[in-house]
């Protein structure tokens, strides 16, 4: 478990998000710590990946706030949270589809600028490119055009492509979705050594067992409101996260 | 391919090849048709950089090239030098395409498209309303039969130019595609959520990208009102320039800086030798079957042909 008496990295308080009459989210908080694994579960259209959605600034709140290292980051425009340190991966894979893996990689890496602008790395932009294609295991599919990849590949891509961003917060949206079980195992360990890279991850999943395996804190949304927060093992035994999923 | 000294090369070779045709051919007409074909090179490489490199079709090209040609007129009607009148036709057409950015790029598809339509019904009606600018009665640009530099008559000059120019634009189309620029507006042309979702700031590259096109389209305008020296707005806000900036890119490739250079060569040429055998009346046709031919048989135009092989 990570010390939760630490400043958070990134905190989100009382985020309201409305669709027209729809409340999707309603007053809900989020805390993560630098270097946390946060699993956030919930049925679906219960508010997941709207919550992330707000965080990683696709969608603008209604009400609340959210802070990156205590420093507002309301105002700024998607592109600019990744700059700040936060970057995500999309529930349906979205990659450059005319591009090659490698190239998808280099456009991350361009724009971002945290990789390209660190001073303490003397490597060409293809050669960080190429490390991070390596890191994911897709150095054989580098110069392959992106369409033309199967499912866990584009999964692996997903996550290449936010972690060329080199973040402080990964937010890895249901990168299990669709996956058998050996792409999960393999997808799953590639998500959770981002610890080691002092990389917080906030993972949105429906595989009970890998969010298990992955949470070091769980948070659980039903129907826009949090209902529960905390170790794994006692959320899951939650009465009302058991009502959620379950029913009466 | 990336061989910038390769590039440098042909771009050296083809600039004196086609430099050196006024000394070669004694035919006014063909560099009539040469201005033509490559005032073309120059629309359709400009359309290229919005709606080939970011996939933001530009439906108002015939806006953006009567703005050079209108400006031009204006300073020509104020007794400046041809040169300013290039330079103030160029920067007023990247504005008004900042300006139209600002406005329509937080439109997607067609609904922008329609928004750059609607920008050549306005131009036009401001052009139409202004006495200064010809109005509906239109203006003369009176010219003399010489070249200012010696060399032939003024249509040489003017080929010269027009020359100069097409050279100019498809480098810059080139480095755009192979810069940072470039990459980014291809991530936006793939997928725009995505790319703004990773860090790429996608307004910002989009309004460079219509600065750079609308430009680039005045530039193309500029020298227009010396070749016809009568011009109405009709002739100027004509349908042709928009379906030929696009019809050209589509069919010599979209994306590359060599697709819309191949298709503005191909088009440019078979409606200039249509207009000579048939009638000018058929280029649009011609244009339009030629379109529904590659979009139907190969979406990927001439370049996709060859890049399969």
């Amino acid at each position: 478990m990570t010390n939760n008496t630490q400043e958070p990295l990134v905190k989100a308080s009382g985020i309201i998000k409305r669709f027209g009459g729809f409340t999707a989210l309603n007053n809900v908080d989020l805390i993560i710590h630098p270097g946390e694994r946060l699993g956030l579960i919930g049925p679906n259209g219960s508010g997941k990946s709207t919550l992330v959605n707000c965080i990683s600034g696709m969608l603008k709140i209604d009400g609340g706030q959210v802070t990156l290292r205590g420093e507002d980051i309301g105002e700024l425009a998607p592109h600019q949270r990744v700059h700040a340190g936060i970057a995500r991966s999309f529930q349906i894979p979205k990659p450059f589809k005319s591009m090659t893996v490698l190239e998808n990689i280099k456009v991350v890496i361009n724009f971002s600028g945290n990789l390209r602008a660190d001073a303490g790395d003397n490597r060409s932009i293809d050669e960080k490119a190429l490390a991070i294609v390596q890191s994911v295991g897709l150095n054989n599919k580098a110069n392959t055009i992106s369409a033309g990849l199967t499912q866990v590949e584009l999964r692996k891509l997903e996550l290449a492509r936010a972690m060329s961003a080199n973040p402080q917060l990964l937010i890895a949206d249901e990168a299990l979705a669709g996956l058998s079980g050996s792409e999960v195992d393999e997808v799953l360990e590639l998500i959770m050594s981002m610890k080691q890279k002092g990389i917080s991850v906030l993972m949105i999943e429906h595989i009970m067992s890998a969010v298990m395996q992955f949470s070091e804190r769980l948070m659980v949304l039903v129907a826009g409101t949090k209902v529960a927060d905390g170790n794994p093992q006692d959320v899951i035994n939650n009465p009302e996260v058991i009502k959620a999923y379950l029913g009466e | 391919m990336k061989n910038h000294s390769k590039f440098l090369f042909g771009v050296l070779v083809v600039g004196a090849a086609l430099g050196s045709l006024p000394f070669l051919i004694n035919s006014e007409y063909f560099f009539f048709a040469a201005y033509s074909v490559l005032q073309f090179v120059i629309l359709a490489t400009a359309w290229n950089i919005l709606g080939g490199y970011a996939g933001y079709v530009n439906f108002g090209s015939a806006a953006f090239f009567a703005i050079g040609a209108y400006a031009s007129v204006a300073g020509f009607k104020l007794q400046l030098p041809q040169g300013v009148n290039i330079l103030l036709g160029t920067f007023v057409a990247g504005l008004i395409g900042l300006g139209m950015g600002y406005l329509t790029l937080r439109l997607k598809g067609v609904f922008f498209s329609i928004a750059t339509l609607a920008l050549s019904v306005v131009l036009l009606t401001i052009v139409l309303n202004t006495p200064f600018l010809g109005g509906a009665r239109g203006v003369y640009v009176i010219v003399p039969r010489e070249s200012p530099i010696g060399v032939g008559f003024y249509i040489h000059w003017l080929y010269f130019m027009i020359l100069g120019m097409a050279i100019v634009s498809v480098v810059i189309a080139r480095m755009i595609q192979y810069s940072s620029l470039g990459q980014g507006l291809m991530a936006i042309r793939d997928d725009e959520l995505a790319a703004e979702g990773l860090g790429v700031p996608t307004l910002r590259l989009k309004l460079i990208a219509t600065t750079i096109s609308g430009a680039m389209m005045g530039l193309a305008g500029t020298t227009f009102p010396y070749l016809i020296t009568y011009m109405e707005p009709t002739s100027v806000f004509n349908l042709s320039f928009a379906v030929n900036s696009i019809a050209m890119p589509i069919v010599g490739g979209l994306g590359t800086w060599l697709g819309p250079v191949i298709g503005a060569l191909l088009l440019g040429t078979i409606q200039q030798v249509g207009t000579v055998t048939l009638s000018s009346t058929w280029n649009l046709l011609i244009v339009g079957g030629m379109l529904v031919f590659f979009v139907t048989v190969a979406p990927n135009g001439i370049m996709g042909i060859f890049k399969k092989k």
